[in-house]
């Protein structure tokens, strides 16, 4: 696909991490909060409209079904998928290191003046 | 206890549905605009109106629709009823909040199959209504002929 990857939502983001090793729907919900402590609970009505695009991209796979109970359907990242998730982690990792460089040394520099100053 | 109402507008109806439950009425069932009530605590359940996007061809629409209610009973919620695929969840407040969109890309999808089904329905309406008046005429006219053959006989 030649398609130019978009920023993804972070419930995308998420289920993608949650489904490194099989796991269904519920399992997605209760991975993404104890990865944000608490802070990101997917909604039923998001997570079943990301799984579906998810699958249609072939990002995602139906990993296997259990005839018996039919809430158990379990899913799994796919190659493309993990590449997709690759491309997003280094385009979050550019928007951190440039937030940090421009953020952080204006206010550390600003420390270290102080620190001389009371040093001297 | 029964109520009609008519909606268009999904937030208007949750609200007054979450307003009425805040009330002691929880909503058990509706159809063709009647709702019905039952006597719950005050503000036992928060309630959700819902049009999620089902997949599948129609033969498996409807098994792809009873997975997404199972799928939501599974977060804890409750499911209520439902027209065709417009369907409403309760979940009880003391098991905390209640959401089934929790971002704006989904939310907004949501409201573009909500607005694309409104306008489904508005057009049959207003066809059948149309429809409606033809055929009440003609019925009116077979009756009227009916009676008037009655009287001269």
């Amino acid at each position: 696909m030649a398609e130019k990857q978009t920023a993804m939502t972070e419930a995308v983001y998420y289920i993608l991490l949650s489904l490194k090793t099989p796991n269904h729907g519920y399992g997605i919900i209760q991975n993404t909060l104890e990865l944000t402590e608490g802070r990101l609970e997917l909604g039923a009505g998001t997570l079943y409209g990301a799984v579906n695009t998810l699958l249609d991209r072939e990002w995602i796979r139906l990993y296997s079904e259990d005839k018996h109970s039919r809430k158990k359907k379990q899913y799994l990242i796919t190659e493309r998928g993990e590449m997709a998730l690759e491309t997003e982690i280094r385009r979050l990792e550019e928007l951190l290191k440039n937030g940090r460089k421009i953020m952080r040394t204006e206010a550390g520099e600003e420390v270290r003046h102080e620190k001389i100053q009371t040093v001297l | 206890m029964r109520k009609f109402r008519l909606y268009y507008d999904k937030d208007k109806e949750e609200a007054w549905l979450n307003e009425m439950c805040r009330q002691g009425w929880g909503m058990t069932n509706f159809f063709l605009g009647c709702y019905t009530f039952f006597p719950c605590a005050p503000g036992q359940y928060t309630y959700r109106v819902d049009l999620p996007d089902l997949r599948g061809t129609k033969g498996s629409r409807d098994q792809e629709k009873r997975e997404y209610i199972e799928f939501v009973e599974s977060t804890g919620a409750e499911y209520v009823c439902s027209w065709t695929f417009y369907m409403i969840f309760r979940k009880e407040t003391a098991k905390g909040m209640f959401k089934l969109y929790t971002d704006a890309e989904s939310e907004i999808r949501l409201f573009e199959r909500l607005r694309r089904l409104f306008l489904i329905v508005g057009l049959i309406d207003f066809f059948s209504l149309w429809c409606r008046r033809q055929i009440i005429s003609i019925i009116l006219l077979i009756f009227g002929a009916q009676v008037w053959v009655r009287i001269r006989l």
